[in-house]
């Protein structure tokens, strides 16, 4: 049995112009990431995020990486690979609670797996991103 | 959506200044994506571009064959296999693999140079019949 060598959670308030800044980097047109009125239009209650918006809210685990317990190397990490499952979309006004825990890391020869594991959820207590991130460190 | 088909290619070059933008846009920072020399410092040819920003346009590419409707997306999965750098043309394709009555599920690549970016890329969509 494991235990979690860090547990912790933040919250994040979502806003339009964050939106249509991380839509416009992805290359994104539709019209539904940028403009209040076609959002609604299509059923959503403000501008909707994109997905991959997760890593916005989530900070992209930086509380969880960069903590004063972290065992992870953030200057020798890669991102190995991720999971992403979508169960709420996520809009403009939205606050977002997420809650990360890191287990013990895993070793393949010279390389170093950490997994997080997240939850995110909204104002309403729905939960919107389950989240798995891998990170790897190689030793040096 | 039917089992074999494949989803259009989407093909995206990044620009010098991407790498700044998605770091601002995402939060993230890390020298290695947004600074040549440290990147070469540490052994790369060039500044990486953010694994999550591939694997966002693998997003865009699968919700575009999916209406564009961000509901659609239900869930999303990839292992990061080589760096990816900007200036060069990035390709997503997309394969679907089995549905499920309203559900697919896609295997999906991202090529750049003839380099595979991802291993293992794999999406869930939700086909609601129009």
């Amino acid at each position: 049995m494991t235990s979690d060598r860090i547990a912790l959670s933040w919250q994040y308030s979502v806003g339009r112009e964050k939106i249509r800044e991380y839509a416009t980097a992805l290359g994104h047109r539709e019209p539904w990431y940028f403009d209040p009125a076609a959002a609604r239009e299509a059923g959503f209650r403000d501008v909707v995020a994109p997905p991959l918006f997760a890593v916005v809210f989530c900070q992209w685990m930086g509380p969880a990486i960069l903590h004063p317990d972290s065992p992870i190397d953030y200057g020798r990490m890669l991102h190995g690979a991720q999971e992403f499952e979508f169960l709420e979309t996520v809009c403009a006004g939205d606050v977002i609670r997420t809650a990360a825990t890191l287990g013990e890391a895993s070793h393949k020869g010279s390389l170093t797996f950490y997994v997080i594991e997240s939850t995110s959820s909204n104002q309403e207590g729905r939960e919107v991103v389950k989240g798995r991130w891998t990170m790897i460190v190689r030793e040096a | 959506m039917e089992p074999g088909s494949d989803i259009p290619i989407l093909l995206v070059t990044p620009d010098r200044s991407l790498p700044h933008r998605y770091a601002r846009a995402s939060g993230d920072f890390n020298p290695i994506h947004v600074d040549v020399h440290y990147a070469r410092s540490v052994g790369q040819r060039s500044n990486i571009l953010h694994g999550l920003y591939t694997m966002g346009l693998v997003a865009r590419a699968t919700m575009r064959a999916a209406c564009g409707d961000p509901r659609n997306l239900r869930s999303i999965s990839m292992e990061f296999r080589a760096p990816a750098f900007p200036e060069h043309e990035i390709a997503i394709s997309g394969t679907v693999r089995s549905v499920e009555g309203e559900v697919a599920t896609l295997e999906l690549c991202a090529e750049q140079d003839g380099v595979s970016l991802v291993r293992n890329a794999r999406a869930v969509v939700a086909t609601p019949r129009v």
